[in-house]
């Protein structure tokens, strides 16, 4: 842990214990107490007020918005705000959502217009966000923004947050394309461990709701954290909760360095697959209870599961990952220990190995 | 760090390129005396031992790297690996300045093996129920009882034993209890090999008569067994070996995997990846605290468990994902994959079971 990250994960866990709910009005004040204390800028660079690329603060601020069960875009603004600040465009204070330009198949004609061909979801919380679409051009990784699309229909997430649909669009959009500068990790890398990391705060806060859950609740009379097979469960969440935040200080540490894409994935795809059993876990634990709208639980399992799904759901990133192992020739056991090894860089090809789309919202 | 984890890797490389040894999963378990003594040359034994006291005096996480080297090679480190792991740092700690002086150059030389004397017919999980026994008698003491389940017991030349020394208090059964070093060539003790499943006899029961012990060979104080093999625990639950047993079938698994492998072979080796990678960092990070003078009990055993439940599942992942068969007799990876899903049954009951584990683990959570 950096010296910042523990002044900034305490601000950041005061300011976003602002209970959003999944209310839009919830989610106004607590939009609003995250950007007066300029979390969203967090990331820009240092003349322009933010910490510059400190991944690691980064992850801990977004394991805190996990622990909170936030439903504010604050991660996606920080991500695009991070870009902008690169790119030398001015940061945003309003919402801002990123695309990773492959997941929905965006194209730049030669008369500069955009189009894609997939839809996409967007978080409508706070209001229609600005959308930085992350493209990679022959002249390197560039960036396009459009400003604040009407959705073409509203759905919601597995949170409840309200999304909007944004269609496929041939259209000619009068666009700016601006050019990353080179040797940045990739945007999609940053979103993702950022995610990562809100899912490793929240089930370190199931695991403490399960814990006092088991200690407190009493049947058969005596606590049912007393079981044997009660035990093994918590045990187990215990154990991958506590590896979860392992594999996200490693990432957050390597980002930036040429072994950041294997370590995001590493997270990513590790994360994600115990995003799926740790939640049930806790609820098997809680019973009905947990089940129930007015306990907390729900509001975190819900988000994980929302999550899991966004950057790069888990088989996306572990196919990422086996492609990055099988398609190297090198030996798996050096790639794992030599930090610096060129085989752990993402291979030119950015995102054209994908076998899955990346579902953005 | 790096220049030490190359050097190593270098001699591994070259062992295997003048036959040296053949790799092996779970090589910790194998007994290779002349490959210890090469080990030992090279400065790779009794690493962590004080300087002053006939060891290297290096840091916890410079063995650290060295093993996970050796065991990602699969080598046979089996007959120093007792003694440079625990037994050695247990006798720096703990013994009497005769005893010292009389074990640790001997480890660190690569000649001195040792095992653990802790599982009973009768006490295996629950250790405090052990009955073998201590009297003291003339100039030290006489141990009486059986231990079983002692790997390498029948090759080693020495053990630390746990024995009581006081009469069983059923409401204090952790008292009582004292840790000797037990030269394995007295007088009274006798040794039997016990074939396993694999075909190999790795464990061994051990029977004491009227063995004695001089009084420079206890460890630490009489009565406090219980403490100090609690110690000893951390250092047996948390290293590579519950994670990397398994590293040498993986990596030889890769380059057949290469061509034309579906995508759910890509998958499922990202995913085993995603989680060695992980598990790994978990594993360093418990090392880490041990070398800085804590007792991480309850994430060495964290460690353990989810670094045994991946080496067990992934011989049965590989089956899955390539249509190469287990054979013993076939072609490298496909000895790797035949001795590793035999040998799978027994990773996870060495060193503390799973469910005695997520005991521990309760217990540090809180619950209970």
């Amino acid at each position: 842990m950096t010296e910042h990250s523990a002044i900034v994960g305490e601000t950041a866990d005061r300011v976003l214990s602002v209970e959003s709910g999944d209310s839009i009005p919830g989610a106004a004040g607590a939009w609003q107490a995250a950007t007066e204390a300029g979390l969203h800028r967090l990331l820009v660079r240092e003349p322009e007020g933010g910490l510059g690329d400190d991944f690691e603060t980064a992850a801990v601020v977004a394991s805190r918005y996990g622990a909170h069960a936030q439903s504010i875009p604050l991660l996606d603004v920080i991500v695009c705000n991070w870009a902008f600040s690169h790119a030398g465009l001015p940061v945003a204070d309003a919402p801002a959502v990123f695309v990773p330009g492959a997941s929905i198949e965006a194209r730049v004609a030669e008369d500069h217009t955009l189009s894609w061909k997939r839809h996409f979801h967007v978080p409508m919380i706070v209001g229609a966000p600005r959308i930085l679409i992350a493209l990679e051009l022959p002249g390197g990784p560039s960036i396009a923004v459009l400003d604040s699309p009407l959705p073409n229909a509203l759905t919601t997430s597995l949170a409840g947050e309200p999304y909007g649909r944004i269609g496929a669009c041939s259209a000619v959009l009068p666009l700016e394309l601006v050019p990353l500068p080179s040797g940045l990790p990739s945007l999609l890398d940053l979103a993702a461990l950022l995610k990562a990391a809100a899912i490793a705060g929240a089930l370190e806060r199931i695991l403490e709701l399960t814990v006092s859950y088991a200690n407190s609740r009493v049947q058969f009379g005596r606590p049912i954290g007393q079981f044997q097979a009660v035990q093994h469960m918590i045990s187990r969440m215990s154990g991958e909760t506590v590896a979860a935040s392992v594999a996200i200080r490693e990432a957050a540490r390597m980002l930036g360095g040429g072994r950041g894409p294997f370590a995001v994935a590493t997270a990513k795809a590790f994360i994600g697959e115990i995003a799926g059993t740790l939640p049930t876990l806790a609820h098997q634990v809680h019973g009905a209870i947990g089940y129930c709208e007015e306990f907390v639980l729900h509001r975190l399992t819900r988000r994980i599961w929302s999550w899991r799904e966004q950057m790069g759901d888990e088989v996306y990133w572990q196919e990422t990952l086996g492609s990055l192992v099988l398609d190297n020739g090198g030996d798996l056991w050096h790639m794992l220990t030599d930090a610096e090894h060129p085989a752990a860089g993402r291979p030119d090809s950015d995102y054209t190995g994908l076998q899955r789309p990346l579902n953005s919202g | 760090m790096r220049e030490l984890r190359l050097s190593a890797r270098k001699f591994l490389a070259d062992e295997i390129g003048s036959g040296g040894f053949r790799p092996r999963c779970s090589g910790w378990q194998v007994f290779d005396p002349a490959f210890s003594l090469r080990c030992a040359e090279r400065g790779y034994v009794g690493m962590t031992i004080p300087k002053e006291l006939g060891g290297h005096g290096r840091r916890f996480l410079e063995r650290y790297v060295v093993v996970e080297e050796m065991l990602a090679a699969g080598a046979p480190v089996g007959a120093h690996w007792i003694a440079d792991r625990q037994s050695g740092p247990q006798i720096a700690r703990h013994g009497s300045a005769e005893l010292r002086g009389a074990i640790l150059p001997g480890i660190t030389a690569g000649r001195i093996h040792f095992a653990i004397g802790m599982s009973e017919p009768n006490a295996g999980s629950d250790l405090a129920g052990i009955r073998s026994q201590a009297s003291a008698a003339e100039g030290g003491w006489t141990l009486n009882g059986r231990k079983i389940w002692t790997t390498n017991g029948h090759r080693a030349t020495h053990m630390i034993g746990l024995f009581r020394t006081q009469p069983r208090d059923e409401q204090r059964r952790h008292l009582g209890m004292t840790q000797f070093v037990v030269d394995l060539s007295s007088p009274g003790v006798s040794r039997r090999p016990i074939a396993d499943m694999t075909g190999n006899a790795d464990f061994s029961e051990i029977t004491f008569d009227d063995v004695f012990v001089p009084e420079a060979y206890v460890l630490g104080r009489p009565g406090d067994g219980w403490n100090l093999v609690m110690g000893e625990l951390a250092y047996e639950r948390s290293g590579p070996e519950r994670l990397l047993s398994v590293m040498p079938l993986l990596r030889a698994a890769i380059p057949g995997l290469r061509d034309g492998s579906s995508d759910a072979a890509r998958r499922e080796i990202g995913r085993l990846v995603a989680r060695i990678a992980t598990l790994r960092q978990l594993s360093f990070t418990v090392a880490a605290k041990l070398d800085a003078g804590q007792t991480p009990t309850t994430e060495a055993a964290m460690a353990k468990d989810l670094g045994n439940r991946l080496e067990s599942e992934l011989p049965a992942v590989l089956r899955r994902v390539d249509p190469r068969r287990p054979d013993l007799h076939g072609d490298e990876y496909q000895r790797l994959l035949a001795e590793a899903l035999l040998q799978a049954p027994s990773i996870t009951l060495r060193g503390g079971t799973p469910e005695i584990l997520r005991g521990v683990i309760a217990r540090g959570l809180g619950l209970r």
